[in-house]
């Protein structure tokens, strides 16, 4: 499969500046490609978490993400494009190939320590904002996978909408007013 | 958790400055779920990386990563690999070996997938320059190149000591393979420790090589037959660990290419 692109699209001219000196620096030499790694691994991580709901999963599936980046890498082109935006398209065919969006029960352990540590929060409030987490949970696992893709992406692999369309192959007006109906849905069944 | 504004600020986009406390209520905890599982630790680039290498070997059928220099070396190239065959013998005869020689020169075995190492010491005009290694149960198996100064057809041995977490692996009688005279100013060596003391349990493993001496070829190659150097080169790598008992014996890799 393919994965180098000619559409230009906008982007923060040092962002882009910096990351293709460092994609160019890792096509020369793939032991150099350590820092693209280590930015983009706990986002990787997270929306691939997010997607097939097992933390081993997860960790297997973006080693292999960062695998195929490195083999596909002599094909990708700097030419304004986001990698964020080629990388998390590797990782949105090997997620789709790879296992079926399954309901699964997200465990405790899935929240964040941050939630139990907030120290200045009363218990009241504290069992009411896990069980308001929980109660989110829920309503993430039953989404419809297309849906948890894009929040997925938006927050956890923290793609702009116009990266976003690049990876699922809509258009950016089809991602925002997608997203928008999403939150709105959520919101009134979080209510 | 991010504070208001932080969130207004990243999720501009979702929110357009609304107001709706219900709404920033849901950003702020999609952006907490979403963004609260760390990586396991597990997840380490030098895996990857080793991985990686170890993929680019087995896609080139692990051939070396040698290409011809030029179009004058392909006329004497099948003359080379008779020498370096009869080298092959002679050396096991001299050095011994760990492996039968029928399964040295047998060529239906299943090629090892090498790790890629790539480093180069140098001391003085000897440049070592280890190529990728082999580790597993049976033994671990380096390949290296040799170069000294300008000279070129010799036959070169590295020798030293290989460890593994301070403890020595030993040195068996070392088997040497001449691969192929690939390029002007090197020669292409392989051999192979046995394991004192394989790490059974680990999957990838860091190895020091310290070599002490360069064996310079008793053979015709070179004009100083012979002459041993003594200086010191010291390598430390870390490659995948196979947990197989085949012997990571240089039959097995195709040496055509070089």
């Amino acid at each position: 499969m393919e994965y180098g692109y000619t559409l230009a699209i906008d982007s923060e001219p040092d962002e882009v500046d910096d990351e293709a000196a460092l994609v160019e620096a890792a096509k020369a030499n793939p032991t150099a490609f350590e820092p693209l790694y280590q930015r983009y691994k706990a986002r990787l991580y997270r929306y691939l978490l997010l997607r097939v709901r097992r933390e081993e999963d997860a960790a297997d599936l973006t080693q292999q993400v960062f695998l195929k980046a490195l083999s596909a890498l002599p094909g990708y082109r700097v030419r304004g494009i986001p990698f964020a935006a080629w990388l998390f398209r590797i990782a949105h065919h090997i997620a789709s190939d790879t296992y079926r969006l399954k309901k699964s029960a997200i465990s405790w352990n899935a929240l964040s320590d941050d939630e139990q540590l907030i120290a200045e929060v009363n218990l009241e409030d504290l069992i009411l904002q896990q069980e308001r987490l929980a109660h989110l949970h829920q309503l993430l696992d039953q989404l419809d996978p297309y849906k948890r893709e894009l929040l997925a992406l938006r927050f956890s692999a923290g793609l702009s909408t116009r990266e976003i369309a690049l990876v699922v192959g809509k258009s950016q007006a089809a991602v925002k007013k997608q997203l928008t109906r999403t939150l709105q849905s959520l919101k009134e069944q979080m209510v | 958790m991010k504070d208001r504004q932080l969130l207004q600020e990243t999720y501009a986009d979702l929110l357009h400055n609304e107001t709706d406390s219900d709404l920033l209520q849901l950003v702020q905890d999609l952006d907490s779920i979403c963004n609260a599982p760390h990586p396991p630790a597990s997840l380490n680039w030098t895996e990857v990386r080793v991985m990686h290498t170890e993929q680019m070997f087995e896609k080139r059928a692990n051939i070396l990563p040698f290409r011809a220099r030029s179009r004058q070396w392909r006329p004497l190239r099948h003359a080379r690999i008779l020498v370096a065959t009869i080298v092959l013998v002679l050396v096991l005869v001299g050095v011994g070996s760990v492996a039968p020689i029928s399964n040295r020169l047998d060529g239906n075995q299943t090629a090892h997938a090498y790790t890629q190492v790539n480093q180069t010491q140098q001391n003085q005009d000897v440049k070592v320059t280890l190529l990728g290694a082999y580790a597993s149960n049976s033994g671990t198996s380096l390949v290296t190149t040799v170069q000294i100064g300008n000279e070129r057809g010799h036959l070169v041995v590295p020798d030293g000591t290989l460890t593994y977490q301070q403890e020595n692996l030993g040195i068996s009688s070392g088997s040497v393979f001449v691969a192929h005279v690939s390029r002007p100013n090197l020669s292409c060596q392989f051999y192979s420790y046995s394991a004192a003391h394989p790490p059974v349990d680990a999957r990838m493993i860091t190895l020091i090589w310290h070599v002490d001496q360069i064996n310079i070829g008793q053979f015709p190659l070179t004009h100083d037959p012979g002459q041993t150097i003594h200086r010191n080169w010291t390598f430390q790598f870390t490659v995948l660990f196979h947990h197989d008992t085949s012997s990571p014996d240089t039959s097995t890799i195709n040496l055509t290419q070089c």
